[in-house]
């Protein structure tokens, strides 16, 4: 088996096997990242094919001072973003008037990641996005504001709603799962 | 720190998540990393290659088809047979060609994603040969081989390439064969319906209006003209049920025939009663005790066995059909029930015979259309409007009242073709 930078190399020269490997290795992560920003399995697999275009094409210019997972997945969340602009366009994000009630701390323990998927997938557009970028790939609300041409504000009244939104249906499919005992998948 | 345990542990779940992609994925991956790979010339030869092996395929398809047609006198069984023996042939084509060039097909044709092509699986397979003008017009050989979509199932679920293949400098006899495999389709798919749809039975039921039509202002009861009147029926409702046979005379001329009931229900206001006793039954038979009383209503039931004959033409005949009928009825008289209003009176039923002041045999003429809809191989639904007008009066002609009812009604029918 080729180490990462074996297969980098590779790669880079264009060897269709050791692209496909490539894919094979990261592939199913990414396709995870695909969909947190995504409604549907097709739509995930589409950006999820465009990025991994991108990364066969960008091997030239990747410097391996960062962790080619990370790497791809930045680009998987960009194409996934250029996907997403058309529509946040189409449908602005706003402020909203969200108060941040004060709840007790959801707990995810018994929630299978692809319940915590569909939970996501189910937030409205701009908060999806906002809440990924924020929550799981972590960037501030300065950065998540010029990435997306928002205001700051608009990004944290966003991911307000968002985390409301997404506790109350934790809390919902916790009550479900002490009450029958198991996760639904 | 901005990000909290909430955020943490959201991250977390993620962390190691995996879910596999489709296979597609990788496949629309390797065409687009093809499509940038300057290979486009050996993919159009592929695709060319490809594309040629489809048509021969087609071809021998269509010659197998040609010759079974000779051979047999049924022609949708030859039609049938010639296309199912020859899937076997194209589905192995189809697996060698999804195998190893649908990838470059979709390639080459760079104004459609690939994505799009492969991921939707129910989008059917367009093959569009053609051939330059010229050709078109001296052969009349412009295929279009979208119309064989039904004869090649199986290949419809891999790839939608189009393929514009090159204008030949001779006229092709494998396009000619296929330009007469495509005539012979249409004509089999035009005839198909009108082949299978020779008998055919229907039930329906149907209810509309009922216009008694009378030519006198107002009507003495029968037999009792100088005691007792009564006023004219209003119009009413009629109602139906009818159970039919048809069957095709010629490609457009159908004869039908069956059984209807009918059910007329009419109101009119009387002054007549039958002294004390209250019966009105009684003064039908007899007037020696009829009296005028207070005016009061009555509704007037008949029942009717109706034998419709009928020729009908069919104007169109796809899925959706298209026919008008016309023709007369024999209708046999069973019962009329008078109910009046007061309840002093008692309910009265004047059945057919001699006594009876109703013709028992009556003639209608009919006038009706019928759109239908084939919901299955063996079925229709239809909606049947149509005119029922009596050709006579259906008093006896002694009596002075003269009622030749009209119904005008809407039936909803079922046909089981046979």
């Amino acid at each position: 088996m080729l180490s990462e930078n074996e297969l980098i190399e590779a790669c880079r020269k264009g060897n269709r096997a050791s692209q496909k490997a490539l894919y094979d290795r990261f592939c199913k992560k990414m396709m995870v990242v695909c969909l947190r920003y995504s409604r549907s399995t097709p739509e995930a697999e589409d950006i999820l094919q465009e990025g991994f275009v991108k990364v066969f094409h960008g091997l030239e210019g990747f410097r391996q001072d960062a962790k080619l997972e990370t790497w791809m997945t930045r680009i998987m969340v960009n194409t996934a973003l250029n996907h997403h602009r058309k529509k946040l366009y189409l449908f602005p994000m706003v402020d909203v008037e969200e108060i941040e009630i004060p709840q007790p701390e959801a707990s995810l323990s018994g929630i299978h990641f692809t319940q915590l998927l569909e939970m996501i997938q189910s937030l409205p557009q701009g908060c999806q996005v906002i809440f990924n970028m924020f929550a799981i790939e972590g960037y501030g609300h300065k950065e998540i504001a010029k990435m997306l041409s928002i205001s700051e504000g608009t990004s944290k009244s966003q991911y307000a709603r968002a985390k409301n939104l997404l506790q109350a249906k934790i809390m919902k499919e916790s009550k479900y799962h002490q009450t029958y005992g198991a996760a639904k998948v | 720190m901005e990000q909290q345990k909430f955020e943490e542990s959201f991250k977390g779940a993620f962390r190691n998540a995996e879910i596999e992609p489709s296979d597609t994925v990788w496949t629309n991956v390797e065409l687009d990393l093809d499509q940038h790979s300057g290979k486009k010339g050996l993919l159009i030869l592929i695709q060319l290659l490809a594309a040629a092996s489809i048509v021969f395929a087609m071809g021998i398809g269509g010659v197998y088809y040609l010759d079974s047609a000779q051979v047999q006198n049924s022609q949708s069984a030859k039609l049938n047979n010639a296309t199912l023996d020859n899937l076997d042939e194209i589905n192995s084509q189809e697996s060698i060609i999804s195998n190893s060039t649908s990838a470059a097909l979709d390639q080459s044709n760079s104004s459609v994603k690939p994505s799009k092509m492969l991921k939707d699986g129910t989008e059917s397979l367009q093959i569009v040969a053609v051939i330059n003008e010229e050709m078109s017009r001296s052969r009349n050989a412009k295929v279009e081989f979208s119309q064989l979509q039904r004869p090649l199932p199986k290949l419809s679920k891999v790839f939608q390439p189009t393929l514009i293949i090159s204008p030949p400098t001779e006229p092709d006899a494998g396009m000619l064969l296929l330009a007469r495999l495509q005539d012979e389709e249409r004509k089999y798919q035009q005839e198909e319906i009108i082949v299978n749809e020779k008998i055919w039975t229907s039930v329906g039921i149907g209810a509309g209006t009922f216009h008694p039509n009378t030519n006198s202002s107002s009507l003495s009861l029968q037999g009792f003209d100088n005691i007792a009147s009564s006023s004219n029926p209003s119009a009413g409702t009629s109602y139906s049920a009818a159970v039919s046979v048809a069957g095709k005379i010629s490609r457009r001329i159908v004869l039908q025939g069956g059984v209807t009931y009918l059910s007329y229900n009419a109101e009119y206001t009387s002054s007549a009663a039958l002294g004390t006793k209250a019966s009105l039954n009684e003064f039908i038979v007899s007037n020696e005790q009829l009296v005028a009383t207070s005016p009061y209503k009555v509704s007037s039931n008949l029942k009717y066995m109706s034998i419709p004959i009928q020729a009908g033409f069919i104007l169109f005949e796809k899925n959706l059909a298209l026919q008008i009928n016309t023709g007369i009825s024999t209708d046999i008289f069973l019962q009329n029930t008078l109910t009046p209003e007061n309840s002093d009176l008692d309910k009265v039923t004047q059945s057919s015979g001699a006594d009876s002041p109703y013709r028992t045999i009556n003639f209608s003429g009919l006038v009706s259309s019928e759109l239908s809809y084939k919901v299955g191989d063996h079925y229709r639904i239809a909606i049947n409007p149509g005119l029922r007008y009596a050709l006579n009066s259906i008093y006896r002609s002694e009596d002075s009242a003269q009622i030749e009812p009209v119904s005008v009604d809407l039936a909803l029918r079922f046909r089981y073709i046979f």
